[in-house]
C-alpha cells in the first residue's frame, strides 16, 4: 500500500481513541476515497491497453511475404513500386498501406467444358440429338458436330506488368480467361473437320493455343505463359462406330499401301543389286578377257624365239602336251582298231557306268 | 497535467483521424472516382475529365462535396445461348462474351448511376442486337469452314465489337472485346447432322480403300519400272566394260601379227584344250599320235 493509502487508515484510529465518532460521515468519505482509487487503477489499465493498441495498430501492417509469392503494395490506393518479393516488409497499417500476395510460382488451371459437358455436369451422353441447352458440343468447319473440353495450365510470367494486370485489371480473371479458351475451342473447332479434330488433335492444340495467346495476351495485354494444353476430343457417341470403322479402313489402307511402299523398296533394292553384280560381272570379264590377252600376248612374244628356230618340233611338243591334257580329263576314248572299236576307260569312271555294266 | 497531456493527445488523434475521414478520401488502383460539388461534377481542368485516378484525396464534407468511385476493371459478361439466322436463313445458335471496362466515369454515372448490373442489362440488349445484325450478313459456310480463306468468324466478332462500341460510345464504356463462346444447331438439325456424318465415314470407308488399293498397285508398278530401267542400264554398263576391254585387248594383238601362223596355233591348241576340259568323249583314228606308238612303234618314232 502507498502512504497515501495508509494515511486515512492512521487518521481513523486516532480518531476513534480520542474523539466521538461520527460514523456515518467516516464511511461516506472511505467509500469516495475508495470509488477514487478505483478509477485512478481502471484509468492506468485503459490507458496501458490503448497504448498497446496502438502499438499493435502501428505494427499491423508489417507483412512476411512467403516464398514463391510477390506482393503489390498500394499506398493510399495507389500502387506504389517495386513489388516485393518474399521476405519481411514494413507497411503503414491500413487504409495507409495495403498489401495484397500473389502466389507467382503456381500452376493455374482452366477448363473449358462448354463444349463437353452436359448441363449436368456429365460427360457425353448418346442420343438422337443435341439438345442446345443440355448437351455440350462444338460445330466443325465442315458443319458436323465434335465434343472438345480443353484444360489449359499457365503460369504468370514474372514481370510487374503481368501480375499488376492479374491481380488489378480484371474483375473476375478467372471468368475472363475461361471465356477466352471458350472462343479459343470454338474458333479452333470452327476451323477444321470433325476426323481432324478428332484425329489430329496436336494441330487443333496449337490452333486453341494461338488464339488464347491472341485473345488474352495482346487484345487484353495480360502476359501469362501457357505451360500444357491437354485436350478431350470425341465425336458424338451415336457417329463413335462409324468413325471408328472408318479409321479402321484407314489404317488397313494405310497398311496396304505401306506393305506396297516396302515391297517396292525391296524391289528397287533387288534390282540395284542385281545391276551391282552385273555391272561387276562386265567389269570382272573385261578385265579378264584384257589380262587373258596380255598374259596371251606375253606368252606368244617368249615363245616365238623357239618356234622361229624349229617350228616342226615346237609343235610336235606343244601337241603332245596338249593331248596330254586332253587324254587325261577325257571320260571315254574310243579309237578304231580294225573292225571292232576299242573302249579305253578313264582312270576313275563314273559310279554310274560302273553300275549299268554289272545290272543285267 | 501529466493526466491530461495524455488524454488531450488521444482525444486530438481520434479527433484528426476523425478530420481525416469527413475531409479526405482514397481511390483505390482498380477503382476510378468522380467528385462532386453541390451535387455538380468537378471536372479536372487538364484533362478536361471528371476521372479520379488512384489515390490520396482531400474534399469538403458532405453535403459540400459527394465522391462516386466505380470499379475501374475488366468486366466480363456473357449472356444466353441464342438462336439467330445466318443470311441465307439457316438457324444458329450462338452465346457470346464481351469485356469491357469504363472509360469515363461521368458518362458511367450519368447513364447507370453507378450501376455495373444495370450497365450489363443495357450491354446485352445492345450486343443482341449486334449479333443478329452481323451475324445475319454473313453465310453459314463464312462461320464455319475448313478453308481457312472462307471463314470469317474473326471478322464477325470485329464487326460486333465495332457495333457494340458505336451503340455505347456514349455510355462511358470502353468495349475491349466481343467473342464467340458457343456455337449450336437447332435439335432437329443435329439429328439431320448425325446421319450426314455417319453416311460421310461409309462413303469415305469405300474411297479411301480404293485409293488404297489403287496406290498400292502404282506403287508397285513404278518399282517394278525403275528396277527394269536399273538392270538395263547395269547391262549396258557391262556390255560397255566388255567393249572396252576387247578395244583395249587390241594392242596386245599386233604382238600375235608378228608371226601369224605361230598365232593361229597357239589359239587352236587352247581352243582344243579348253572345249575337251572336261567329260570330253574322244573316237581317235589309232594313227593318231601317241597311239601311233601302240600300232607302229617304228613308224612312230620316226614321225
Amino acid at each position: 500500500m502507498s502512504e497515501e493509502e495508509k494515511q486515512p487508515q492512521g487518521n481513523k484510529s486516532t480518531t476513534e481513541e480520542h474523539h466521538a465518532p461520527d460514523h456515518k460521515e467516516v464511511l461516506d468519505d472511505a467509500r469516495s476515497r475508495a470509488l477514487s482509487e478505483a478509477l485512478q487503477s481502471s484509468f492506468k489499465v485503459v490507458r496501458v491497453l490503448m497504448v498497446a493498441l496502438g502499438i499493435a495498430f502501428l505494427c499491423s501492417g508489417i507483412t512476411k511475404v512467403d516464398s514463391g509469392h510477390q506482393a503489390l503494395q498500394l499506398r493510399f490506393g495507389k500502387f506504389k513500386s517495386p513489388i516485393l518479393e518474399s521476405g519481411l516488409h514494413f507497411a503503414w497499417p491500413y487504409p495507409i498501406d495495403e498489401i495484397v500476395q500473389i502466389p507467382v510460382n503456381q500452376n493455374r488451371s482452366i477448363t473449358s467444358d462448354v463444349g463437353w459437358r452436359t448441363t449436368d455436369e456429365e460427360d457425353p451422353q448418346d442420343s438422337y440429338s443435341f439438345a442446345p441447352d443440355y448437351d455440350g458440343y462444338t460445330l466443325t468447319g465442315d458443319g458436323n458436330t465434335v465434343h472438345i473440353q480443353a484444360e489449359m495450365n499457365f503460369s504468370l510470367k514474372e514481370s510487374d506488368q503481368t501480375i499488376q494486370a492479374y491481380e488489378f485489371k480484371f474483375n473476375n480473371v478467372t471468368n475472363f480467361l475461361k471465356s477466352a479458351l471458350d472462343n479459343a475451342v470454338y474458333h479452333a473447332s470452327a476451323s477444321r473437320s470433325a476426323l481432324d479434330a478428332y484425329t489430329r488433335q496436336s494441330a487443333l492444340q496449337n490452333d486453341i493455343r494461338e488464339r488464347i495467346v491472341k485473345v488474352v495476351n495482346q487484345v487484353h495485354n495480360l502476359p501469362i505463359q501457357v505451360n500444357s494444353l491437354a485436350l478431350d476430343v470425341t465425336v458424338p457417341i451415336g457417329v463413335k462406330p462409324a468413325y471408328d470403322a472408318f479409321l479402321k479402313s484407314q489404317q488397313e489402307s494405310q497398311q496396304k499401301v505401306s506393305t506396297a511402299r516396302a515391297t517396292a523398296i525391296s524391289i528397287i533394292a533387288n534390282a540395284e543389286g542385281q545391276a551391282r553384280v552385273i555391272e561387276s560381272g562386265g567389269k570382272t570379264t573385261a578385265d579378264r578377257l584384257l589380262s587373258s590377252v596380255e598374259a596371251e600376248s606375253k606368252s606368244f612374244s617368249d615363245q616365238k624365239p623357239f618356234y622361229e628356230s624349229n617350228p616342226e618340233l615346237f609343235q610336235q611338243r606343244l601337241v603332245s602336251e596338249t593331248m596330254q591334257s586332253v587324254l587325261t580329263n577325257a571320260v571315254d576314248i574310243f579309237y578304231l582298231s580294225g573292225r571292232q572299236p576299242r573302249i579305253w576307260l578313264n582312270r576313275t569312271p563314273a559310279k554310274v557306268k560302273l553300275k549299268e555294266t554289272q545290272a543285267p | 497535467m501529466k493526466k491530461n497531456h495524455v488524454t488531450l493527445t488521444i482525444g486530438a488523434i481520434l479527433v484528426i483521424m476523425f478530420g481525416f475521414m469527413l475531409l479526405s478520401y482514397q481511390v483505390r488502383h482498380t477503382e476510378v472516382a468522380i467528385r462532386t460539388t453541390f451535387g455538380n461534377p468537378v471536372i479536372n481542368a487538364e484533362t478536361g475529365k471528371a476521372d479520379i485516378g488512384p489515390g490520396f484525396r482531400f474534399r469538403f464534407p458532405w453535403p459540400i462535396n459527394e465522391v462516386y468511385k466505380f470499379d475501374n476493371r475488366i468486366q466480363n459478361s456473357e449472356w444466353t445461348f441464342e438462336t439467330t439466322s445466318t443470311t441465307e436463313g439457316k438457324p444458329i445458335l450462338v452465346k457470346v462474351f464481351a469485356t469491357w471496362r469504363i472509360s469515363n466515369a461521368l458518362q458511367f454515372f450519368q447513364k447507370f448511376s453507378g450501376d455495373l448490373s444495370l450497365a450489363n442489362k443495357t450491354l446485352e440488349s445492345t450486343v443482341r442486337s449486334a449479333q443478329n445484325s452481323v451475324i445475319g450478313k454473313y453465310t453459314f459456310e463464312q462461320i464455319v469452314n475448313t478453308d481457312a480463306d472462307l471463314i470469317k468468324l474473326s471478322e464477325i466478332e470485329d464487326k460486333m465489337k465495332e457495333e457494340v462500341s458505336g451503340d455505347t460510345s456514349t455510355y462511358g464504356i470502353e468495349i475491349k472485346m466481343v467473342g464467340i463462346k458457343r456455337l449450336g444447331l437447332p435439335s432437329a438439325v443435329t439429328t439431320a447432322v448425325f446421319e450426314r456424318m455417319k453416311a460421310e465415314r461409309q462413303a469415305r470407308i469405300t474411297k479411301i480403300e480404293a485409293e488404297g488399293e489403287r496406290e498400292a498397285k502404282m506403287l508397285r508398278a513404278e518399282a517394278d519400272l525403275k528396277a527394269n530401267e536399273i538392270l538395263s542400264k547395269a547391262e549396258a554398263t557391262a556390255k560397255v566394260l566388255r567393249g572396252e576391254a576387247e578395244a583395249a585387248s587390241a594392242q596386245y594383238f599386233k604382238e600375235f601379227e608378228k608371226n601369224p601362223e605361230l598365232a593361229n596355233f597357239l589359239f587352236n591348241l587352247n581352243a582344243l584344250e579348253g572345249s575337251l576340259k572336261e567329260n570330253a568323249t574322244l573316237i581317235l583314228d589309232p594313227n593318231t599320235p601317241p597311239f601311233n606308238l601302240l600300232t607302229q612303234p617304228n613308224k612312230a618314232s620316226k614321225e
